[in-house]
């Protein structure tokens, strides 16, 4: 595989399927869309399949010129791969989603979600400063003209309240990165990974980035963008906005915040702890109270995404990795659990949940699909979403019993809101005639929810997959971290009279 | 092939068939690949007890494959299989089976069979998978997939809204509990750097005496993380404060209140303290607690028994105070008593579960015992039978057992714990 | 449905007998499984019969109340429910802990959840946040009215035109 570059041909491909889309008709397009995203399926899974688990930690690595010093530099490492592999697996499904809900200006749709990929993917390849930066923010533009054009009543107050939030952390972002291509003299991102900032700096480049990212993932209070643009995003946009824009957050905080700025990590490690723990709680809470199915889920995403950031700053490899594997179940099952609402919405048109009710009866396939990713979402051992969190949990104990004591108190909350969903749309009588009317899960469907259901439950039972191609870099990344590593608050004392104790408390 | 892959994922594989064969595969065929593949795991499972009563049979772990690694935490899929998981595997299979068989006849005019029958096999093969676990992850994996079949057993007749709200009720309470055992989890691989049972029992002995700090306190730490995995054994085993799960738990059909709310999923609390054993005895502060929190919740579920009308809640209630009385043996240190009122009480308290749906079954479904009477002539079988139950329950030869290692402890609880249950369950079958 | 009840019948009677011996004092039996104490269970033998048998009077005490309650003199739990209502009604109300988690819990949390939903994210974050820009630049500006026209590529425009006048900023500096 050396030489050929096939992360640039992963850029290409969806970006000439996407002007391919533009200039044919509605049901070409469509197929386009469909056979374009297969054909970058394909090509992840071959970069999967010859990305070398403890090889060099750059791979597929490309570099050329381009103006005004930018250079054109891609490469990956396990934690880009595994990024990359779970947008490419979601793209057909997301095309498979729109294929009958999205009638009108079906070129121009299909060709936003294309170019969207490009963009995606693009992020997690790139390894120049400035490179990173075009492809994190021109990824929105798609996403803002798919809420603001396909969206729902309510999408231009959706999309103003997106554009707001996000333009404010990106400029803070683009600011910081100026100073630190002059302060380093490069801005290739693995020599900035490396490149010691003194520390006074490194915690005003932590808050500019962290304005970024945070908005991105969301974290508390920042995250009022994200249930709004996903009620009134199609069902495909909700899938790739939970499944992997909100990605693009977590990334950037172990790809820049972590690596580049160890000491303002660790000192400002209370703010992000504090954040998200009011994040669990009080996003779990205002989950449990919503009508709107989306609207439940992207605040379920809110609180989810709080875990990850916790075992993102438990600096320890439980931690890293844990949180790591939560963002990959996140977008595997939030991203699935959009698609059971764009299912029953196709057939009815609302997202109210009390106009459902005993889908169980007349959907049980259904049911049984939502049953699944509902248990994934709150962590059941044996799906995705306990192994992350189970992991990131016991990272940050390390360093807090407070804060895993609190955060864990999502995996109460949790249960209690989806569950309720869940009792109020599979379960209970049918309350509504044409709810009780509605058919089971057609072919298309099924070829949707299928390789989510399986993929979730190999990540749940078998997770070395995906944990062995990033294991090397998580270590690397861990390393990095010891020097500024703060101490537990364990603080284990051994006891003196050790021996006696024991021997005593044996007779009673 | 190694007899205890079969015995556990037998009822897996014919959970599945039945499962999602459903419609397509028909009651009897869903009936029968479960109902066999849970009278093939019974009979491999008692040749490996009465190995280990009769001494001939050896402790044994069978690696079934990795499941996580990740820096110096690691825990694998595997079947460790001991005295202690030996007795568990016979209580489940046997009790598991004979409510297959019972179900044919129980179940006979539901339209959805193969989804209950698939619950059924699931619920088995999670508390096999609980029972072999030889980390604690795995333990937790078997943990809360028996409280997934619970959930959906509870709710089998989801379109009743008590059954529903009682279902969601008895996996979030247990959530509750699972908290501390998660917590749990983290503090034994913080304390000891492992979460393999073996690992931890050995090392355990070292720790006693050391302090930790825990949410800001300092305390010892075996105290604090035999508590923690406590309060997860609390949730599961229905103990006061985290009982308010079982009684509503009754909702569910009755074949599912005898297997899994009386005799097997509720005792895994009491299987994690004996499991763990030599973990609490490195605590008496711990052990304390366990007393307590048993002889309370005996007392507590006993004098609430006495009064209720529904039958199925008033032995939900009587199984309340049994599992007390197991914490309290076990508190005790009288491990090996708990387990044997725990072997015992799966066989008798299912007896008056299945007895008691035989009544209902007969009774149109009515469970308020304020209608009930002279039911002896009507199905006298189920007479005898329930007579049967209750005396065992009302301790021929069970009890005295428990008097003793009560009286050991010196911590002899209030004289109504002994006497309520008692009363509860005679005056609950007086009328037949 | 008969066949599993006698068979768990039969073991309800027997199982405790057959294999007594080997839980509750066979340390080879558990082989190490579970932590034994030799000395506990031998002093458990050793106890006064009259603790031996104390599980057998409570049942027998047991039994004979409800002998007394519901076969010889049916009114009495009536009158003993008469006489102490508030203790009946105490324990058949589960001492009330539903009721007690319903009010500490259930209720607070959705009343919570309503008032984070309502109060916080709509109230305060939304309101002082994105809404509050938009009324802020409303005020300030008539020009900026006709930014809120929801045409997207005028808020493409507007990030572009903030992008260029970032940078111009930073390497004018």
């Amino acid at each position: 595989m050396s030489g050929f570059p096939i992360l640039s041909l992963m850029l290409l491909v969806p970006l000439v399927g996407a002007i391919a889309c533009l200039v044919t008709s509605a049901q070409a397009a469509r197929w386009i869309a469909l056979l374009t995203t297969l054909a970058e399926l394909a090509l992840g899974i071959v970069l999967w399949a010859n990305y070398d688990i403890g090889g060099a930690q750059w791979q597929f690595t490309e570099r050329a010129n381009l103006f005004a010093g930018m250079q054109w530099a891609l490469g990956i490492d396990g934690i880009a791969l595994l990024l990359i592999v779970l947008t490419v697996f979601l793209m057909p499904i997301c095309i498979g989603a729109s294929w009958l809900s999205i009638e009108s200006r079906v070129g121009e749709y299909m060709a936003s979600f294309l170019l969207m990929e490009t963009l995606m993917i693009g992020v997690f390849v790139a390894q120049d400063l400035f490179l990173f930066y075009i492809f994190f923010e021109a990824g929105l533009i798609p996403m803002y003209l798919i809420i603001g054009i396909w969206g729902g009543r309510d999408r231009i107050y959706a999309s103003y309240k997106f554009f707001l939030y996000t333009l404010l952390g990106s400029v803070l972002m683009l600011i910081a990165m100026f100073w630190m291509a002059n302060e380093a003299g490069t801005t290739d991102i693995p020599t900035l990974m490396a490149y010691d900032f003194p520390p006074g700096a490194q915690t005003w480049l932590w808050l500019a980035f962290f304005a970024s990212f945070a908005v991105k993932l969301p974290m508390w209070p920042v995250h009022t963008w994200l249930p709004d643009a996903h009620v009134q995003a199609p069902t495909a946009g909700s899938v790739i906005l939970a499944g992997v824009l909100l990605k693009m957050g977590g990334y950037g905080f172990i790809r820049f915040s972590l690596p580049m700025f160890p000491e303002a990590s660790a000192q400002l490690a209370w703010l992000i702890f504090a954040l998200s723990m009011v994040a669990v709680v009080y996003t779990s809470l205002v989950a449990l109270v919503q009508h709107d199915m989306k609207k439940l889920i992207a605040y379920s995403s809110v609180a989810h995404m709080g875990i990850v950031t916790v075992g993102l700053f438990a600096f320890n490899r439980q931690g890293l990795e844990g949180a790591m594997v939560v963002m990959l179940s996140h977008g595997l099952v939030s991203g699935a659990l959009f698609l059971s609402v764009g299912v029953i919405y196709d057939r009815l048109h609302t997202r109210e949940i009390d106009r459902y009710g005993g889908l169980s009866i007349n959907m049980p396939h259904y049911a049984l699909f939502f049953m699944l990713f509902t248990m994934a979402s709150i962590g059941l051992p044996g799906t995705s979403g306990f192994v992350g969190e189970f992991l990131a949990l016991a990272g940050i104990y390390q360093l807090s019993s407070w804060v895993t004591a609190v955060c864990a108190t999502g995996v109460i909350l949790g249960a209690a809101y989806m569950l309720y969903l869940y009792w109020r749309v599979a379960f209970g009588i049918q309350r509504n005639p044409d709810a009780a009317a509605m058919p089971d899960l057609d072919k298309r469907e099924w070829a949707m929810m299928a390789p989510i259901a399986a993929a979730v439950l190999w990540m749940g039972v078998y997770p070395e997959s995906f944990i062995a191609p990033m294991r090397q870099d998580i270590a690397a990344l861990d390393a990095r971290l010891a020097q500024a590593r703060p101490q537990g608050d364990a603080k284990l004392a051994l006891g003196k009279t050790r021996p006696a104790v024991a021997e005593h408390e044996e007779v009673h | 092939m190694n007899p205890i892959l079969v015995i556990v994922f037998a009822p897996l594989l014919a959970a599945i068939v039945a499962g999602l064969g459903n419609r397509m595969l028909g009651n009897v065929a869903a009936k029968s690949i479960t109902t066999g593949a849970l009278f093939l795991s019974m009979a491999l499972s008692w040749p490996i007890f009465l190995a280990f009563v009769a001494g001939t049979a050896e402790p044994s772990l069978t690696p079934v494959f990795q499941w996580v690694r990740s820096g110096d935490l690691s825990f694998d899929w595997a079947l460790s299989v001991d005295t202690l998981t030996a007795v568990m595997l016979v209580v489940i299979t046997t009790v598991s089976a004979l409510v297959h068989l019972y179900s044919w006849g129980y179940m006979e005019e539901d339209p959805d069979q193969p989804r209950f029958f698939a619950y059924l096999s699931l619920f088995t093969f999670a508390m096999l998978m609980l029972v072999t676990a030889d980390n604690l992850v795995q333990m937790f994996f078997g943990w809360e997939g028996v409280g997934l079949a619970s959930y959906l057993l509870i709710g089998f007749w989801f379109r009743k809204p008590s059954a529903n709200a009682a279902a969601i009720k008895a996996f979030v309470v247990n959530r509750v509990g699972d908290l501390g055992f998660m917590l749990g989890i983290f503090g034994v691989y913080l304390v000891f750097g492992t979460v393999s049972i073996p690992a931890i029992l050995d090392a355990a002995p070292a720790m006693a005496g050391s302090t930790i700090t825990f949410l800001g306190m300092r305390l010892d730490t075996m105290t604090i993380l035999c508590i923690l995995l406590f309060i997860g054994a609390m949730g599961k085993s229905a103990q006061i404060g985290l009982h308010t799960w079982l009684p509503d738990a009754m909702e569910g059909p009755t074949p599912v209140s005898a297997l899994i709310h009386a005799a097997t999923m509720v005792t895994a609390g009491v299987f994690m303290v004996c499991r763990l054993s030599p973990l609490f005895e490195t605590s008496q502060a711990a052990l304390n607690f366990v007393i307590f929190i048993g002889a309370a919740t005996c007392f507590f579920a006993a004098t609430v028994g006495t009064t209720q009308w529904d039958i199925k809640r008033v032995i939900a209630y009587s199984t309340c105070s049994q599992l007390g009385y197991m914490f309290f043996a076990a508190g005790v240190g009288a491990y090996g008593a708990a387990m044997f009122h725990l072997f015992t009480h799966a066989a008798f308290k299912a007896l008056l579960f299945l007895g008691a749906g035989s009544v209902i079954h007969a009774m149109h479904h009515e469970q308020d015992m304020r209608f009930y009477g002279g039911l002896r002539k009507e199905i006298p079988l189920t007479f005898w039978i329930m007579l049967f139950g209750t005396l065992a329950i009302t301790g021929v030869g069970v009890l005295g057992v428990f008097g003793g290692s009560a009286a050991l402890g010196g911590q002899r609880a209030h004289p109504a714990c002994a006497p309520s249950p008692a009363r509860g369950s005679v005056g609950g079958s007086r009328p037949w | 449905m008969l066949v599993p009840l006698v068979l768990l019948a039969l073991g309800a009677v027997f199982a405790g007998f057959a294999f007594h011996h080997q839980f509750i004092d066979g340390e080879e039996f558990w082989a190490g499984s579970i932590a034994f104490d030799a000395d506990l269970i031998h002093a458990m033998h050793e106890v006064p019969l009259l603790v031996k048998l104390s599980a057998t009077i409570a049942m027998l005490a047991g039994l004979a109340i409800a002998w007394g309650a519901y076969i010889r003199n049916p009114g009495w739990p009536a009158a003993f429910v008469a006489q102490f209502g508030v203790l009946y009604r105490f324990v058949h109300n589960k001492w009330y802990f539903d009721e007690l988690y319903h009010w500490l819990l259930v209720k607070p949390a959705f009343r919570i959840g309503r008032w984070f939903w309502k109060g916080g994210d709509e109230g305060t974050i939304d309101r002082f946040g994105p809404n509050g820009f938009a009324w802020a630049v409303q005020l300030g500006s008539r020009g900026a009215v006709r930014l809120q026209s929801g045409y997207l590529n005028s808020y493409a425009l507007v990030m572009l035109v903030g992008l260029v006048g970032a940078v111009s900023w930073v390497i004018a500096r």
